[in-house]
């Protein structure tokens, strides 16, 4: 079996615990998930031209190599480096690439960049660490992904991008939905049928509102005046502030690159997610951890970097965000009765009260917890749905939503 | 899209009231957590005199909860604890911890064993001993009257807590000590699956530094999990090899300083603070063996008396026993004298030291340790009499001095080796030149303690900067000292 496609059978899981309840010692579990930890390897010619290509927007190639495998291969090699995502992300090129001096800093599921005079690597024998080989090589990032993380490619006001997001998640979560049951019907064993059916309910409609909300921090006024400015000098006119009357969640495509280098980078949105959508829906769907759990995947929609805590005072609320929330929340769940409406407002009022008072840094479930598969349903649903939109491209399950809507048609 | 009906699935609450004996009650907390909830999250809030458990319930797997009592390798009575006729008894724990009037609290009495805490033991270091005179003998005396007891509740969710504690051990000739380890957190925390850290230490330089090593560990093992710890609860029973009890204590490491230092690099995200505790916890890993140096065992002391209480004599003292064990490299087989120069051997590490002693200390000038690291290595034999007199310097003047001195022979030494015209007085002005850079910071380093602490970092950077040849290439860590020397040149 390919390492890329190598996952963890019902077998292989069973019999490990198994021979680690036999044995009495639960390390042998985390020798196999060790063993199916990879970390990503691409060879380079030299570190300046690595740090040439990232800069131009491309993704170094990879390989995968089996945690263990690399951790004891790199005792040998003279020069390794961390690919620090986040670096990358913000363009901080003299920290993108750092030279691993201990083992200690090596970990499951990063990338490492070697050399390739000492890497031996070749396509068809893969990763040697034994002298001179090829490179692994660089692609291009995919375009939704780009114009999601840079929030440039396609000017959107926070609206459509929100809405449109909202509408993926619908095609989603009916694919979603029978898993989401049958999680319930295995760890909510101790509840009654109803309540485990009202269970998958909440969580459905809580899930499509993370989505309809995750860009919350968008809203915040200091995020607004520096995206509306990178969309004036894209333009190369002042917008009057008549016609900017509604937030912008994404400006339009850079074609000059001179235009680019003058753009601002805009603060972090994504962390306010956590501090609002916790307090929402603790408040409309009651006080559960459950919703603590997919705010914080929400946040963690860009980067895993995330950990939940929002300094108090971060976040102000543009002019309008008020208004563009209520009338959001109404078009999307609309009929509302009287007191509907009202418990929302009340929802909303807390939300916002929470996310200005800032939070505390949050646990993301491990995979020992039993939360955990609902932390990466949300996670993975927000950011593709998020990509989904930025891009126009359907990602998630083209083939089986193509089906649908054909029927449907 | 509608809102859907509110949710009200049950939620579980149960209670830990406390005893105010540390270990024991880390032990039930964790146990009580892990009881009911394993794999699922309880949310804990300390509520003053008890703390509350809480989460949605959930249907637990009874193996799971052997399985983890398995590591303690339980005795028959502590398998009885949890089932009855093969039977769980899961009514009894939650009738037991979701009663709020403890006096309605009913189970079987069972024995406390001084491993939950030795305040339990029986004897003059009990809990209270003078109200009951009896218990005043030691309790190898084996008398039933003697012996602490606790409904089987209790102590069945000890056991299950002690089941997660990190075990220290260390032996001498004289003594064999035993120390286990629980973390204490927060007064509002989730603890969601399981807690999983290395839980075995043994260090040559005894029981503390491998404790302090044990700490450090399971706050590292801890980052991901970004759980607040702010302390560890321990007990502690030293024996002798006859087995008979010689010493004990129980209480809380007192790490808070550390624990405070870790929390913040997590809770910021600081990679630089994460990198220094990784730095200490290699060096504690790899000096544990038996055979290490007993220079290193010492420095391992100081390591330890740092982490556990950051300030300028243990930082001093560290300085001090690593020039010492590189200069004895340059001789000897030194085990662990690799691992002793990859200590803090980083100028990112010095900058985090720094950080940790909260002291306002200006930066370590590069370039002059850069140049004082240079000029030491022009005299392989001699350079740690001159080190030396760097160390002695008692204020900031003399130290200037002393730096002068060394650099401008170093120049001068240089110039001989480029083959070029040996120049004086050029060798001087340079050095003159470097030592004014350190005048400009004077002002900030005239306190006796900010200078020696500035001194201990400035020289561990020199330190760092060193290229002594040393005789230790064979050692297993030889070849991360290959590819540091390989880094600096």
């Amino acid at each position: 079996m390919e390492e890329s496609n190598r996952v963890i059978t019902p077998a292989e899981a069973i019999a490990a615990y198994e021979r680690a309840f036999r044995l009495g010692n639960p390390s042998e579990v985390e020798k196999l998930l060790r063993n199916i930890l990879n970390v990503q390897v691409a060879v380079v010619e030299s570190l300046e031209k690595a740090k040439e290509v990232l800069r131009e927007g491309k993704k170094l190639a990879t390989v995968p190599v089996p945690y263990d495998v690399f951790l004891g291969k790199s005792q040998s090699l003279k020069e390794s480096y961390h690919l620090d995502l986040k670096a990358v992300k913000e363009g901080d090129w003299a920290k993108a690439l750092h030279k691993v001096t201990y083992r200690d800093e090596i970990l499951p599921n990063c990338t490492y960049v070697l050399l390739k005079h000492e890497a031996g690597y070749s396509r068809e024998f893969g990763l040697t660490f034994e002298g001179e080989g090829e490179i692994t090589g660089f692609e291009d990032q995919p375009a939704p992904e780009c114009r999601e993380k840079f929030m440039e490619g396609k000017f959107q006001t926070f609206k459509e991008h929100v809405l449109g997001a909202w509408e993926r998640s619908g095609q989603i979560i009916e694919f979603y939905k029978p898993f989401i049951k049958t999680w319930a019907e295995n760890v909510l064993t101790e509840h009654s049928q109803e309540q485990r059916e009202k269970f998958v309910e909440n969580v459905t409609w809580s899930l499509r509102i993370v989505v309809l909300l995750h860009d919350i921090g968008k809203l915040n006024r200091n995020w607004q005046a520096v995206v509306w400015r990178n969309e004036e000098r894209i333009r190369g006119r002042t917008i009057p502030l008549s016609k900017r009357n509604e937030p912008i969640a994404r400006t339009s495509a850079v074609s000059d690159p001179a235009v680019r280098e003058r753009l601002e980078r805009p603060p972090p949105h994504a962390p306010f997610a956590y501090p609002f959508l916790r307090t929402f829906l603790r408040t409309l769907s009651g006080d559960y951890r459950f919703w603590d759990v997919l705010a914080l995947a929400t946040a963690r929609h860009h980067s895993l970097e995330v950990s939940g805590a929002v300094a108090k005072g971060a976040f102000q609320l543009s002019d309008t965000g008020t208004k563009v929330l209520e009338d959001l929340l109404t078009e999307v769940l609309s009929p509302l009765s009287d007191e509907e409406e009202e418990v929302l407002k009340h929802a909303l009022y807390e939300a916002l009260k929470s996310v200005q008072e800032g939070s505390e840094m949050d646990e993301p479930p491990s995979p020992s917890d039993d939360l955990y598969f609902l932390y990466c349903l949300a996670n993975r649903l927000v950011k593709v749905c998020d990509w989904e939109d930025a891009g126009g491209e359907t990602i998630e399950l083209p083939e089986l939503r193509g089906k649908k809507d054909a029927v449907a048609g | 899209m509608p809102l859907p009906a509110r949710l009200e699935l049950g939620k579980e609450t149960y209670l830990v009231y406390k005893t105010g004996i540390p270990f024991y009650d880390a032990a039930r907390l964790i146990g009580v957590a892990h009881l009911f909830f394993g794999t699922a999250s309880a949310e804990v809030e300390d509520k003053g005199n008890y703390w509350e458990v809480s989460g949605v319930g959930i249907k637990r797997d009874e193996q799971q909860v052997l399985w983890i009592i398995n590591r303690l390798n339980p005795t028959k009575t502590e398998r009885k604890l949890f089932q009855k006729d093969g039977v769980f008894l899961w009514k009894e724990f939650a009738e037991f911890f979701s009663e709020r009037d403890v006096a309605n609290r009913k189970g079987s009495r069972e024995k406390l064993k001084a491993e939950y805490d030795v305040a339990l033991q029986i004897g003059t270091r009990g809990i209270d001993p003078l109200s009951k005179y009896e218990v005043l003998a030691p309790r190898s005396t084996g008398e039933i009257l003697k012996q602490f007891k606790a409904p089987f509740q209790e102590v069945a969710v000890a056991t299950l807590g002690r089941a997660f504690a990190a075990s220290v051990r260390s032996f001498t000739k004289r003594q064999r000590e035993e120390i286990y380890i629980l973390p204490v957190f927060r007064e509002r925390f989730v603890i969601s699956g399981f807690l999983e850290y290395e839980r075995s230490f043994v260090h040559a330089s005894g029981g503390w530094v491998a404790a302090v090593w044990a700490a450090l560990s399971i706050l590292l093992d801890l980052t991901t999990k970004r759980l607040p710890v702010i302390d560890f609860a321990y007990t502690r029973e030293a024996k002798a090899p006859t087995g008979q009890p010689i010493f004990s204590d129980s209480g809380y490491l007192g790490l808070g300083k550390l624990c405070i230092y870790w929390w913040n690099g997590v809770k910021e995200g600081k990679q630089e603070t994460l990198n220094l505790l990784h730095n200490f916890r290699e060096f504690l890993e790899n000096t544990s063996g038996q055979n290490t140096h007993e220079q290193v065992q010492a420095l391992a002391r100081h390591v330890a008396a740092f982490i556990a209480n950051p300030n300028a004599e243990a930082l001093t003292k560290m300085e001090q026993l690593k020039a010492r064990i590189l200069a004895n490299s340059q001789t000897q087989q030194v085990i662990g004298g690799t691992v002793a120069r990859r200590l803090l051997g980083r100028g990112e590490h010095l900058r985090e030291v720094k950080a940790m002693l909260q002291l306002d200390l200006p930066e370590v000038p590069w370039q002059i340790s850069e140049a004082l690291a240079k000029a030491l290595g022009f005299d392989e034999g001699g350079w740690m009499n001159q080190f030396t007199r760097l160390e002695n310097t008692p204020n900031f003047s003399q130290f200037i001095q002393q730096v002068e001195r060394i650099i401008s022979r170093g120049c001068y030494r240089e110039q001989q080796e480029k083959g070029q015209q040996p120049n004086i007085r050029e060798a001087m002005i340079r050095a003159h030149d470097l030592a004014n850079t350190l005048r400009g910071i004077g002002s900030a380093l005239q306190d006796e303690k900010a200078f020696r602490a500035w001194k201990a970092i400035f020289l561990l950077d020199v330190l760092s900067r060193a290229r002594m040849r040393t005789e230790g290439s064979s050692e297993q860590t030889g070849e991360g000292e290959a590819r540091e020397l390989s880094e600096e040149g």
